[in-house]
């Protein structure tokens, strides 16, 4: 009996782990070229699940529909955050540590303008059924919502890849994350990639903040364990690499998992940290720490 | 006094600082004026609750309940036409934060009474409360250890100590359960309730096979359900909020559980329900009486009032705020202003008509309330025979 649990938890934890996989790229997404730490990341992920709430539950669109709506919305509003109040900031000349302040104000008031609008109620997201009942494999369980929470990961996580590597647009965030004075002097539009991080990096997380929402519901709260992991998964994988982070955030969710065969399940976020604990001892640069230097050079 | 030596302070100082003094020192004047007035005119009623945090539908209850109590005391023309006003504070269900609330009331508001929910911050605030000789209601926590604190805490809710018999019977005798596992919420509640019914279990012949612990307002239980279900227990135990209960439903239907579903009382309410949907099926729990569909005429029409005016049915914390306002309006009727009168008060009531149910308090100030046996079925909380 014990191997077959563990065969499930190694199952929970890829599941979990595509997850922590996409929150990890949408956060390095934002953060690599911008070396913005965008705090508020966490509310755009809480406010997709609650825009995807209204429009299914609220508005009653089709679930399709308002998962893109959801996704779009949440893009929007990440562009909105930085143009509202990050980018007057830095023009007004501030810096590294006054950017996250102002990041952590917009966390805050975003955190309470959701309960002003949504209450603190905790909300579900009516799903097919069929979605969500287990399908047994002798003592196994896997629900097609796993299922499809990993090929949509993965699929997602391909085409960024692509996307960063082979169009315009990536390589000129890519660029700028590299060198955002050389990427200016040889004609990088640097506004307008940064606002296209922004937009790409809010829309990610909210593909991650759909499937939280529809498997587990939503409170008003979940963010911040979410940019967490987001941030842990991306200092593992080695900042800068986007294939890092999205390892390492596979990782984390088995590690995870696995850890707590033995152990009470309440130590996870325990064991979350002890990586992140082991890797700043043991390998500061991550993953792929070497790759991001040779980048640089 | 205060004008005198405002304008010997101001005698150096250019025109418009001259103005200015004057204006803020008729408004201090004023402002100092007028608050005293209110302070004269109204009773205060302190609360600290978690209206943010892991538990925020606690906050929610008791805004909704004691907005309905006050409306009722306004019509009956309050007491002698003093106003009672409700202080709230947001205690995050966090103890630290908690305390600072609670000091703040009783020294800066002087309050005489203050209502709170949650084990964790009720063993916290009651030694407190105990000191300054300020009475504490408990209207949610379970914790056997709040009967200990002393004789200014009052709780509206029975404590696990007695409700507890009730539910390992269930499970022994009801349920013929001989495996059980545990899921408890890591707090005082989860702790206390959850040893309580192992030792009253394990002493009736059953055994905890497994234990799991979960976080305050936890949504994804994947992980400690997959344990449980690989222990296979006849039972899992449940001890946590209805928001957590309603999600671990879910996800234990989802996963193939088999075992079926005890709970402790209070967590049989709408909002599990609505979480769980159908996987909410065959719950059972040793309950509190108060039922807003079902119950007694008078928890029928608080049910249906509450509902048309916040669409959603009382939780029974709701109940409960709204009979501690009206019990603490009764002991100021009968003149009772200082905590200790209200205290004496409180001891002495027989039957008090409360929305959740008749009133009585044992000598240590905790309701005789005696729990009901519930069970989900056809998606309605039933009354089991």
């Amino acid at each position: 009996m014990a191997h077959w649990l563990l065969l499930q938890l190694l199952i929970n934890g890829i599941v979990a782990g595509s997850l922590y996989a996409l929150l990890a790229i949408s956060f390095a997404t934002i953060y690599a070229p911008t070396k913005t730490f965008h705090f508020a990341h966490a509310s755009i992920y809480v406010y997709s699940g609650y825009f995807l709430y209204q429009f299914a539950m609220g508005w009653g669109w089709p679930l399709p529909v308002s998962i893109l709506g959801g996704v779009v919305t949440a893009g929007a509003m990440g562009v909105l955050v930085d143009r509202v109040v990050y980018t007057p900031l830095r023009r007004s000349g501030a810096g590294v540590m006054e950017v996250l302040l102002s990041s952590f104000a917009v966390f805050v008031v975003l955190q309470s303008v959701l309960l002003l609008v949504w209450k603190s109620d905790p909300r579900t997201i009516r799903v097919p059924e069929v979605l969500k009942n287990g399908i047994p494999f002798g003592v196994l369980t896997v629900t097609p919502l796993d299922l499809l929470t990993v090929a949509t990961a993965g699929a997602v996580l391909a085409a960024v890849a692509v996307f960063m590597r082979y169009t315009r647009l990536g390589k000129a965030i890519r660029a700028i994350e590299n060198d955002a004075g050389m990427a200016v002097m040889v004609g990088i539009p640097t506004e307008g990639v940064r606002m296209a991080t922004f937009f790409l990096g809010s829309a990610l997380v909210a593909v991650a903040a759909v499937f939280t929402a529809l498997d587990k519901g939503l409170e008003p709260t979940i963010g911040v364990q979410a940019l967490l992991v987001a941030v842990v998964a991306m200092i593992v994988g080695g900042v800068g690499s986007f294939p890092g982070a999205a390892l390492a955030g596979l990782l984390l969710g088995v590690v995870e998992n696995l850890g707590i065969w033995k152990i009470p399940s309440e130590w996870k976020s325990t064991i979350t940290f002890s990586v992140l604990a082991l890797f700043l001892l043991f390998r500061p640069s991550g993953f792929f720490g070497q790759r991001v230097a040779r980048y640089s050079e | 006094m205060r004008t005198n030596r405002t304008s010997k302070q101001i005698r150096s100082v250019p025109a418009t600082l001259w103005a200015l003094g004057l204006v803020l020192a008729l408004a201090l004047t004023l402002g100092g004026l007028t608050g005293a007035a209110h302070a004269q005119e109204e009773f205060k009623y302190g609360a600290v609750m978690p209206v943010t945090g892991p538990i925020p539908q606690y906050g929610e209850y008791f805004i909704r309940g004691s907005q309905l109590a006050l409306e009722d005391l306004e019509k009956g023309g309050w007491i002698d036409g003093r106003k009672i006003r409700v202080v709230l504070e947001d205690g995050k269900n966090d103890p630290k934060v908690s305390l600072a609330a609670i000091n703040k009331l009783i020294n800066i508001d002087k309050v005489p009474i203050v209502e709170t929910v949650g084990s964790s911050v009720v063993l916290a605030l009651g030694p407190v409360a105990q000191e300054n000789r300020v009475i504490l209601v408990n209207t949610a926590a379970q914790n056997p250890n709040v009967r200990k604190i002393g004789n200014f805490i009052f709780s509206l809710v029975p404590l696990a100590d007695g409700v507890m018999q009730t539910t390992a019977r269930q499970a022994v005798e009801g349920m013929k359960a001989k495996t059980a596992g545990l899921l408890f919420v890591n707090n005082e509640y989860g702790r206390g309730v959850s040893s309580t019914f192992q030792k009253l279990f394990e002493g009736s012949g059953g055994k905890v096979v497994a234990s799991e612990i979960h976080a305050q307002g936890e949504t994804d239980f994947t992980t400690p359900l997959t344990k449980l279900k690989f222990a296979n227990a006849d039972i899992v135990f449940f001890v946590g909020h209805e928001n957590e209960l309603g999600y671990a439903l879910k996800k234990a239907k989802q996963i193939g559980m088999k075992s079926r579903w005890l709970a402790p009382p209070g967590v049989f309410n709408p909002l599990t329900l609505t979480l769980a949907g159908d996987a909410a099926e065959g719950l059972q729990a040793a309950d509190y009486p108060f039922d807003p569909v079902y119950g007694t005429e008078r928890m029928r029409a608080f049910g249906k009032r509450y509902q048309e005016r916040f669409r959603v049915l009382p939780g029974n914390a709701a109940a409960r705020t709204y009979d501690a306002i009206m019990l603490y309006a009764a002991a100021l009727k009968t003149g009772g202003r200082t905590p200790e009168q209200i205290r004496d008060y409180l001891l002495s009531v027989k039957n008090f008509d409360g929305v959740s149910g008749p009133v009585t308090f044992d000598k240590e100030g905790i309701t005789l309330e005696q729990p009901v046996v519930r069970v989900v079925q056809g998606g309605k909380i039933i009354l089991m025979k």
